[in-house]
């Protein structure tokens, strides 16, 4: 019963070793050339030689793919200027090259210290993932963390063609003490864990269909989930939007006068809660008959 | 019947009760007649017991007591466990107390530690449990006892569910004595699982309208545990389990005896140290033990108390833990003590600060929490005769003189050389001997284990042979050379820690054969409290602050 050190524990230069290839991973704009945030600087915070992100080249299974890890304990792994930038021309890379490109999120959104640049950033990185999905060049996002992937980053993820999540890993917009603070401790909890990863967490986000693949919490497992979808993309037209909107439709309807999320997961074909709550990665899935 | 010929402690006992009158049916009282009642009940210079526990809490009582002023109960001598509850503040901040002996304020520490600054905490003196529970039976024993049980059955038999703790030693004395003892309990029911206390020795029964508050204080995250204390877990097993053959052992509540449990069913299964160690345990049923329970480790287990969400788990495990007749789990702090004292190999625990002589305390200028029962059992208790292997081995390294125990009960410190915040765990002198905690004690400095009983030293930097030290400067060079970067450990000379290195007094990891680049939090035998509900197959029921499932 014991092992690898859980992915969800990993530094992000440990999660990018133990995923690709053996010595496959190049990085870009690395710690030496000391691209750090300017604004940071000024405001006498301290700073990160790779400014939360590390960037690069590598091969999952002898395929080429271009890669990002964020770095959750630095900032919380939020986005200022130069992360946004390394992002945006990895991506735009991927495109250009027609490689893969795989970002493993640990994200609280945009970087408060600089709102607006991390805000362009984003925008930017988004537009350089639909040229990606345009071309059919796969984008997958990895979600494994706590810190997971909120804000501007939670909605990053979901551009991306697909996502693979651990049961560790959160994904939305505004986090939990964002939305007790706006709502009411009464609405939402945001001190009740079960409540809060029954709502964005992993195992939820499978369900919804938000999440394509969910996967035990190891690299092993993770780099089997990113390997699946490398050789795929899902389009974005017209007809694939109008669809997924109905399914919304019908889902508000469904749901949205439920406080339970118990009731969400039995609606969403989970017959044994107890059993389900217990499961991880695949055992879940095969638990959950999704989107039924 | 045997007549005393004088009687005046029994009459004045029937008088009291005569005072209680309509309030009760029988020995059944209304939640909202609970002051009148305790108003009528308890006198003037009474020794006053209030049941609280290191876990469970008296607390409907203690609410309805605080409610009452200084012209309903004056001058009350008040004996209790454990200081937890802000009712029980409020106690002294409305001046009722002349006097309080206790053992423990741990939550409440910041709030004692103001009052003895506003001298509005007129100590006798701070306990070890058994010191307190002893006492009862000499020159403090209860007038009044008010106790917490889980349920009542109509005739006033008591259960006390798996969180039997300090009740058997409040209320025999009590009762005994011609005290009275109230009991708050969460129901009453026609037939108890089985009799705790009979109804004989209960003189009031209260339903309290909300159930007794119960702390879960042994809970420890598997994932909260680093990877440095899963480095001093490996040397103390190597250094320590390993060399002495531990068998019975009591272990503290922090996160380094937590790496350790979740050590033994990985790198204690692969060092072959499986039935060679840790047998028998005097702890709470600790949830990070299921591990190595379910592995086979673990032959007995007893208790000082229960631990929230453990029932089912030590039910289905009845071979290993003591249950009742009916499979509910049974704990007894007076016994768990007594066992920890004269039963065991080794103690292990952390400390909040220990100075160059090895006396530890978890006292600061600010709080003042008292000690608990962490002395009864990280002492040598001399009135030990029988012999163990783990005894004798440390006995001998101790080298008694004529007119010694041939044995050393194992007593073993395990720190990381800095707290949070980046405070020095070692000092030159502890914050205990501020002169007003001393002038509140009566000159008493609030060690919680002194270094005379301290065998062992365990940091991240390595172990310290205290009891094979051969003089005071030599066991302070040991201190200091397994101190790190704290103030005292700058202060060791390098000739001497070579020298004591040489002798084996000061062991490094890889002098026990660790090396710390292993230490990874990959080696527990699991990561989460999900894991540990997994290897209970289920029978676990966490608190629902450590579920995200």
């Amino acid at each position: 019963m014991t092992g690898a050190i859980l992915f969800h524990e990993q530094t992000a230069r440990q999660r990018i070793a133990s995923l690709v290839d053996l010595h496959s991973f190049a990085e870009l704009l690395p710690p030496p050339e000391r691209l750090t945030s300017p604004y940071l600087a000024q405001l006498g915070i301290p700073v990160s030689f790779d400014d939360g992100v590390v960037i690069g080249r590598a091969r999952i299974g002898g395929k080429k793919i271009y890669l990002a890890a964020q770095v959750g304990q630095f900032v919380g792994g939020a986005v200022g200027e130069i992360h946004g930038a390394k992002l945006t021309g990895l991506f735009k890379a991927a495109a250009r090259d027609k490689v893969p490109c795989v970002l493993i999120v640990e994200s609280g959104g945009v970087r408060l210290h600089e709102g607006s640049s991390g805000e362009i950033a984003i925008a930017e990185t988004m537009r350089a993932i639909f040229e990606c999905r345009a071309l059919k060049v796969p984008t997958i996002a990895v979600i494994a963390t706590d810190i997971g992937a909120y804000g501007g980053i939670g909605i990053l993820s979901t551009c991306c063609d697909f996502r693979v999540m651990t049961e560790h890993g959160r994904l939305g917009i505004s986090g939990p003490i964002v939305i007790e603070k706006w709502m009411g401790k009464k609405a939402y909890d945001s001190a009740n864990r079960a409540l809060v990863w029954k709502t964005s967490g992993g195992k939820t986000k499978y369900l919804l269909g938000d999440a394509d693949a969910l996967v035990h919490d190891t690299a092993d497992a993770v780099r089997d989930g990113i390997s699946k979808f490398l050789g795929k993309s899902s389009a974005v037209s017209l007809a694939s939007i109008k669809a997924r909107q109905k399914e919304l439709e019908k889902r508000l309807k469904k749901f949205g006068a439920t406080s339970e999320p118990d009731a969400v997961w039995k609606g969403m074909g989970v017959r044994d809660i107890e059993a389900a709550s217990l499961a991880s990665g695949p055992e879940f899935a095969a638990l959950a008959k999704r989107g039924k | 019947m045997i007549t005393a010929k004088t009687a005046k402690r029994r009459e004045n006992k029937t008088e009291r009760i005569a005072r209680v009158g309509k309030l009760a049916r029988g020995k059944f009282v209304a939640p909202e007649k609970v002051p009148e009642v305790l108003r009528r009940i308890v006198e003037p210079g009474d020794i006053l017991c209030l049941e609280g526990d290191n876990q469970k809490q008296a607390d409907f009582l203690a609410n309805q007591l605080a409610t009452l002023g200084k012209k309903d109960l004056r001058d009350i001598h008040l004996v209790m466990s454990c200081i937890t509850l802000p009712a029980h503040i409020e106690l002294f901040r409305k001046g009722m107390i002349k006097q309080v002996d206790f053992c423990y304020a741990g939550p409440q520490g910041t709030a004692v530690a103001d009052l003895v600054k506003a001298k509005k905490f007129p100590v006798g003196a701070i306990h070890t449990y058994n010191e307190l529970f002893a006492r009862f039976y000499v020159d403090l024993t209860p007038r009044v006892a008010l106790v917490a049980a889980a349920q009542a059955d109509r005739k006033g038999n008591l259960y006390l569910a798996a969180n039997t703790e300090d009740t058997p030693a409040v209320v025999e004395p009590t009762a005994f004595s011609d005290g009275i003892v109230f009991a708050q309990v969460n129901e009453i029911v026609d037939r108890i699982p089985h009799i705790d206390i009979p109804a004989d020795q209960v003189d009031f029964i209260v339903q309290a309208p909300y159930p007794m508050h119960l702390q879960a204080l042994f809970t420890r995250d598997p994932a909260a545990i680093t990877e440095v204390q899963v480095l001093m877990a490996m040397v103390a097993l190597r250094g320590i389990y390993e060399k002495y053959e531990v068998q019975s052992l009591n272990h503290g509540v922090g996160f380094n005896t937590a790496a350790i449990e979740l050590l033994l069913p990985t790198y204690g299964e692969r060092l072959g140290l499986k039935g060679k160690i840790c047998k028998h345990w005097v702890v709470n049923p600790l949830p990070t033990m299921i591990p190595a329970i379910e592995t086979g480790w673990v032959e007995s287990v007893f208790a000082f108390g229960g631990e929230v969400g453990m029932e089912r788990y030590t039910a289905a495990r009845s071979d290993v833990f003591f249950t009742g007749r009916d499979g509910g789990f049974h704990s007894n702090r007076p016994m768990g003590q007594l066992a920890g004292l004269y039963g065991i190999d080794m103690f292990i625990g952390a400390s909040l600060q220990i100075d160059i002589n090895g006396n530890s305390s978890t006292v600061s200028k600010n709080r003042i929490t008292g000690y608990g029962g962490a002395p009864n059992m990280g002492c040598q208790p001399t009135g030990r005769r029988h012999p163990s292997k783990s005894w004798l081995k440390a006995g001998a390294e101790a080298n008694p003189g004529p007119g010694t125990s041939p044995g050393r009960k194992l007593v073993v410190q395990m720190v990381e050389t800095f707290q949070a915040g980046r405070v020095p765990t070692f000092v030159e002198e502890l914050d205990a001997h501020e002169p007003s905690i001393r002038k509140a004690l009566h000159g008493v400095t609030p060690v919680m284990i002194y270094g005379d009983d301290v065998t062992h030293i365990v940091t991240e930097e390595g172990i310290a042979n205290l009891a094979a030290c051969r003089s005071v400067a030599e066991r302070q060079a040991a201190i200091r050379a397994v101190a790190g970067y704290t103030p005292v450990g700058l202060k060791r000379k390098k000739r001497e820690t070579e020298d004591l290195r040489a002798r084996g007094i000061v062991q490094l990891p890889e002098d026990v054969g660790v090396r710390p680049s292993e230490a990874s939090r990959s080696l527990l035998a699991t990561q989460d409290i999900k894991g540990l509900v997994r290897w209970s197959n289920g029978l676990y029921d966490p608190p629902s602050q450590f579920v995200d499932w």
